[in-house]
């Protein structure tokens, strides 16, 4: 009995410490430091919400770059993988049929789908694969759009970890960019 | 593998021990009760903490009140989560409206963060509100940890003491361990983590029309305070349903080899602490070796499996499938060793889709019992009972009564080890082999073939193990499954657990008897290899068959092109 009465107080007053005052503080004192980041480091287009930089979009229309396959469809709440195995006939499939769609050539990135459901990134690879189909549609020269694809890359980090890669989001919203500036 | 690949790796494990030994005496000095400068202006907490709860700090605890306060305490924390759960549309912090959850997923669920599992049948950002994951989920991540950690300090009072009957204090160890150890290291790694883009706050979800001009919700909330402490207990909850790999858990490279970091941080740092407080360095060293070279066997079976072994229409690229591109294959491989040797358990990529024998590596880990490092608290409890076996077995083959560190060990130890090691695995086979004959388990895979059979044998096994890691395609969320794989959390934890405390109980009660010339010395290289050995044949002895029914099938079935 004494026990239990212990635990009680003891569940109580932790839950105080760690599931109320540790989590308000890392907000209060995270929001103040870094108040982009810990909002979603979103991205916003003449004053309005666009998106989040971390948080990949579908992009479809030729003359956006296009992102990785996913699952769900790049919707950020329920979010997930196909958790298909080498062995599932429909990975096979699907796989099979993006390769047809795109190309002999295509990277492994655009074949397969991304783990998180909302990769906001693609290989520098698929990034000059999609190169000419987005010049014929925008109109845009070749070193223009390369400029681009450099600036919205991001190399490894201290030169060894994770993997050169161009954010879609960032490289469509510069796309845009140049060209309502150009016309 | 391109070089700067090799490099991450060597340079993952020269950080990890060197930050884990200076971490380890730490670790070991809090123990003690001689806390370090650094952290002692926190003492003030500690004692208002006994006061309040009505805890007498110098009271001792025989093994038996030890492990009663230890369940209590714990069983209360399992109700207050299974309340929160299932009425939290009726409590505050729930902006987006969710409703509360059913009873199966909230016992699921409640038992799961309690163990130190974090098995998640729900999706985060769908089925828990603000105050669920704070108060209730973020709550049991400490406290499963610090509850795994005080039983360092249990074995070795029972190794250090000679005639006592008593343990130590369960309220005392659980309240350092948490004020001292988890709570600083969370706060710094939190920071750290938003600086980079992890989200902390108390917003709404955002709804928003992406550049195309489609809907898009942006889920919100007190990511990052969970997260840091999800990775150092081992716990493996994620905050959202795609756990590591949403890029709002984990959004650059750095995240991912700080969290990785993290998950394999206490877990190592644990056996350094051992060693300096039983004063024999050189036995935890021993020990060490063991899991390192354990640790080492899967990380390079998993690599090779993943590079060289690809399906026909991979056309000799490494896939993709099931991995997000900033954290890429190496890191991906090496998470998924991490988190199933410690019984982490969140994942960056999903393991459904890796290569069958990094499939394979990953479920061996969990079958051993996460020893190789392991949980916190839990991966050296649990290899303790290993290295009792061994000695036991090296002792039966030399014809001598079998001793560790000044106790023999005897019947009564030898048969609770033995409880402790083979009850989780008995979880995993009669679940399993239950699950591929009945509707409940084969209406929730999602593939046919061997991969099927290794869908549910995952589930069961990431259960018993408390591990936490899903091959996610199975849908673990039926009411039997939620209520069968909650049992098995249970007995993977407490089946473990209680036989420890006992153990260190009975060593504590013995005297102790000085090292002769014929005893079997447990700090040399002989006995990390003898560890070894009955490490992996306990565990190949047990789960070999099942394994060749569904990751070695799956490989040889890749290999010749099959798909199913």
């Amino acid at each position: 009995m004494r026990t239990t009465i212990i635990s009680m107080r003891y569940l109580f007053l932790m839950s105080i410490i760690l599931g109320v005052i540790y989590p308000v503080v890392s907000t209060l004192v995270g929001g103040t430091l870094f108040s982009r980041r810990s909002s979603g480091s979103l991205v916003y287009i003449d004053g309005q919400l666009r998106g989040s930089e971390l948080i990949g979009q579908a992009f479809t229309k030729d003359k956006y770059f296009w992102g990785r396959p996913s699952a769900t469809n790049y919707q950020a709440v329920g979010s997930g993988a196909s958790n298909q195995s080498a062995t599932h006939k429909k990975l096979k499939e699907d796989v099979l049929k993006r390769r047809d769609f795109l190309g002999e050539s295509a990277p492994a990135d655009l074949l397969y789908s991304s783990a998180s459901g909302v990769d906001p990134h693609i290989s520098l690879e698929a990034a000059h694969f999609q190169k000419e189909r987005v010049m014929k549609v925008r109109g845009i020269s070749i070193d223009q759009l390369d400029q681009l694809i450099e600036k919205a890359t991001d190399s490894r980090t201290l030169g060894f970890m994770g993997q050169v890669r161009v954010n879609v989001l960032e490289l469509n919203k510069l796309l845009d960019e140049s060209q309502t500036q150009g016309n | 593998m391109q070089l700067q690949e090799v490099f991450y790796l060597v340079f993952f494990f020269v950080v990890l021990f060197s930050l884990a030994y200076p971490l380890g005496i730490f670790l070991g000095r809090v123990f003690e009760g001689d806390v370090p400068k650094r952290v002692s202006f926190l003492k003030p907490i500690e004692s208002l903490i006994y006061k309040i709860s009505g805890i007498n700090p110098s009271e001792k605890q025989s093994a038996w009140d030890y492990f009663l306060s230890l369940f209590i305490f714990n069983l209360l924390g399992f109700l207050v989560v299974i309340l929160i759960l299932m009425f939290q549309d009726l409590l505050p912090l729930n902006p987006q409206n969710i409703t509360g959850m059913e009873f199966p997923l909230a016992f699921n669920t409640a038992i799961s963060f309690m163990t130190n599992t974090n098995w998640q049948a729900y999706s985060g950002e769908v089925h828990l509100s603000y105050l669920s994951q704070m108060s209730a989920l973020t709550v049991q991540n400490f406290l499963s940890a610090a509850t795994g950690l005080t039983l360092i300090a249990v074995i070795v009072r029972g190794v250090n003491q000679k005639l006592e009957t008593t343990l130590g204090n369960f309220w005392v160890d659980m309240t350092r361990m948490t004020l001292y150890i988890l709570l600083p290291l969370s706060l710094v790694l939190t920071f750290v983590l938003i600086s980079q883009g992890v989200i902390q706050n108390f917003s709404n979800y955002l709804e928003l029309s992406t550049i195309e001009g489609v809907k898009q919700v942006l889920p919100m909330g007190p990511a990052a305070s969970q997260i840091a402490i999800k990775q150092l207990g081992t716990n493996g909850g994620g905050f959202f349903g795609v756990n590591s790999a949403y890029p709002f858990e984990n959004p650059t490279p750095l995240t991912n080899f700080l969290q990785c970091l993290a998950i394999l941080l206490i877990p190592v740092a644990q056996v350094f602490a051992f060693g300096r407080m039983i004063k024999k360095e050189k036995q935890a060293v021993a020990i060490l070796v063991s899991m390192s070279v354990l640790f080492f066997t899967l990380l390079i079976v998993s690599l090779y499996s993943e590079y060289n072994f690809l399906p026909e229409f991979a056309r000799g690229i490494v896939p993709m499938e099931g991995k997000d591109l900033r954290i890429g294959t190496n890191a991906s491989i090496l998470w998924s060793v991490v988190t199933t040797a410690a019984s982490n358990g969140s994942v960056n990529a999903m393991h459904s889709s890796l290569s069958p024998l990094s499939g394979l590596a990953a479920l061996f880990s969990m079958m051993t019992g996460e020893v190789v490092f392991g949980g916190v608290g839990a991966g050296f409890y649990g290899m303790f009972l290993y290295v009792l076996l061994t000695v036991f077995i090296a002792g039966l083959m030399v014809g001598r009564s079998p001793e560790y560190l000044g106790k023999k060990i005897e019947a009564r130890e030898i048969k609770l080890a033995i409880i402790g090691i083979l009850l989780p695995s008995a979880c995993i086979l009669i679940g399993a082999g239950l699950g591929v004959v009945s509707h409940w388990g084969i209406s929730s895979m999602s593939h046919q073939g061997p991969h099927g059979l290794s869908e549910i044998l995952y589930a069961f096994t990431s259960t018993s193990g408390n591990n936490g890691s899903a091959f996610a395609g199975f849908n673990a969320n039926t009411p039997v499954l939620n209520i069968l794989l909650g049992l098995c959390m249970f007995i993977g934890r407490f089946a473990v657990i209680y036989p420890v405390i006992m153990i260190a109980g009975s060593l504590s009660a013995k005297k102790s008897i000085p090292m002769t010339a014929g005893t079997f010395p447990t700090d040399s290289y002989l006995f990390s290899i003898l560890l070894i050995g009955v490490v992996l044949i306990v565990g190949a002895l047990t789960f070999f068959p099942v394994l060749t029914l569904g990751p070695i099938a799956e490989h040889l079935a890749m290999l010749k092109g099959m798909t199913f």
